[in-house]
This record gives structure tokens, C-alpha cells and sequence, in this order.
């Protein structure tokens, strides 16, 4: 399967300002794969803008935390391993038993094109409730 | 590894001695542990709750770990593990088991450094979550594919649902 042409991530691109203002500076970009993306379109409405709000804003300060709200666990084995070198293994986030999104974070990641190191996120799959 | 007691003295106070000396009894219970023999001579011990609470814990611990050594065992034999707590290992698959046994008896040799099981039980529980979830091969797809920057993209803040 091949990436979208357009929309994928650039690293030397400074990175976009993010919605709904944040109040706080993030410190990880936070990237989705390109086939989770209806997934991540739907997520606020099935969890609440409130809940999404509130993940996004725990993986772009401090992902390697356990979350104030919610849960959060390390995955073990095949299922967690990491996506390459300076990656954590996967976490595997609840959101109240209606979403599921299990990610990686690297601190220190340098671009293709080099550059200065910053920490991405990376959203490796989300599960969505049934209702 | 002996658990500390309960009750650190030989004083026994007497089922009256709650009436008559109720302050003493109570602080004596705050510091040692307050041993009373009620008039039927049914033995009782007064204790602060937090000491109650590290006992509980300190025997969830040791029952954990006879467990995780059974079910360690199990593997090792190349066999299901039957302790009924942990029959979740027998649904990973072959490469999983044998990394958790890795990790199990990495973690029990910690523990036995450490006199601190803590690290085992956090292991057991996310091999626990990690065995429950389904097998997804489109995830294993990804993860085997590595990082590669073009076929992810950023995301914004989710922004606050339309009034």
C-alpha cells in the first residue's frame, strides 16, 4: 500500500499549530499512520471531544507517563515491540472502554534530512468501540 | 523472608480493658499492635488500618508469586499453564511464551535481589492486557514495516465539538 501524496509528515517542516489551542507548549508532534485516519476523524465523536482532547494533550507532553485520566499500559512481546531503534515499545491507551489507541513516542528524533532532534508520536492503531 | 507480626508485644488486654483503659489500648495498638481476649476467649487484634493494608498486599504478593513461578514451570515443561489466575498466557503464541518465561524469571531473579516484587507484578499485568487483545495482523503489518516518515501524518488537537 502506498502513503498518501499529499499530507504526510515532513520532519523538516516546522510543525503545524495545533486545534482546539492547547494550553500548554507540546512537546512531541503527534503523527497517525495514513490508514488510521478515518478512525482518528471518528474518534471524537464516539469518545467525546473532551476525551480526545485529553489524550492528545497527554502523548504531546508526556507520553512515557501514566495518563491523570484514563489508562495506560506497556505492551509485551511481538505486540509491543518497537517500530525501530530509539522507539518505546507500543502503550496501549483506554479511553473508558469506548476507544483503544495503542503508540510509540520517540524523544529524540532526527529526520531523513537531519536536522535537530524533537520527539514525535507515533499512532500505530485505533480501536473504536461499538456502542 | 519472614512477614513482620502483628502484634510486636506479649500484653493481652482483657475485653473490659476497652471500657476501663479504652486510650491506653488504643495507643498500644497504634504502636505494636493491641492484642484483646474477648470473654468467650476469641483472640482479636487491633491494628492500624495501613498495617492491615500491607499485609494484604504483602499476601497478594506472595500468592502472586508462587503463581507466576507455577505457571514459569508450566512453560518450561512446554505445556498450557493451568494456575487459574494466569490461564491468559496460554493465548499468546509460541514466540510470545517463550519471551514472557524470558522476562518472568528475569523479573523473579530481580525480585530476589531487589527483596521487591513490585517490577513482577507490573510485568504480569502488561503481558496480561497485552494477551487479551486480539491478534490484529494489520498492526502486526505496521510494526514489522518500521518507521517510515511518509506513510504517517500529523494531527492536530482534536477541537471542541460544533455548540
Amino acid at each position: 500500500m502506498n502513503p498518501p501524496a499529499t499530507g504526510a509528515h515532513h520532519p523538516w517542516m516546522p510543525a503545524r499549530r495545533p486545534g482546539g489551542r492547547p494550553p500548554f507548549a507540546p512537546r512531541f508532534r503527534v503523527l497517525i499512520h495514513y490508514q488510521l485516519h478515518d478512525a482518528w476523524e471518528r474518534l471524537r465523536d464516539r469518545v467525546g471531544a473532551a476525551s480526545a482532547q485529553q489524550f492528545w494533550d497527554h502523548v504531546a507532553v508526556e507520553p512515557g507517563r501514566p495518563p491523570r485520566i484514563n489508562s495506560a499500559t506497556v505492551l509485551r512481546g511481538a505486540r509491543g515491540r518497537p517500530l525501530e531503534s530509539g522507539f518505546s515499545r507500543s502503550i496501549h491507551y483506554e479511553v473508558s472502554g469506548a476507544a483503544r489507541i495503542d503508540y510509540q513516542f520517540n524523544p529524540r528524533w532526527i529526520g531523513p534530512a537531519g536536522g535537530d532532534e524533537y520527539g514525535i508520536v507515533v499512532i500505530v492503531q485505533i480501536t473504536l468501540g461499538s456502542h | 523472608m519472614n512477614p513482620p507480626a502483628l502484634v510486636t508485644t506479649d500484653r493481652i488486654y482483657r475485653a473490659s480493658d476497652l471500657n476501663r483503659r479504652g486510650r491506653e489500648v488504643l495507643d498500644a495498638a497504634r504502636l505494636s499492635g493491641a492484642r484483646i481476649v474477648d470473654t468467650d476467649g476469641t483472640s482479636m487484634v487491633l491494628v492500624p488500618e495501613r498495617v492491615l493494608e500491607q499485609t494484604v498486599d504483602r499476601l497478594a504478593m506472595e500468592t502472586m508469586l508462587v503463581a507466576a513461578m507455577r505457571a514459569w514451570r508450566e512453560l518450561a515443561g512446554g505445556t498450557d499453564v493451568t494456575v487459574e489466575a494466569l490461564r491468559w498466557v496460554n493465548r499468546l503464541d509460541a514466540d510470545d511464551r517463550a519471551t514472557f518465561a524470558e522476562e518472568v524469571a528475569a523479573a523473579f531473579d530481580e525480585a530476589g535481589r531487589t527483596s521487591d516484587p513490585t517490577p513482577l507484578r507490573i510485568l504480569l499485568y502488561e503481558w496480561e492486557v497485552t494477551a487479551r487483545l486480539p491478534y490484529d495482523e494489520q498492526l502486526n503489518a505496521r510494526l514489522a514495516a518500521g518507521f517510515e516518515p511518509g506513510s504517517y501524518t500529523e494531527v492536530e488537537r482534536p477541537v471542541d465539538a460544533a455548540p
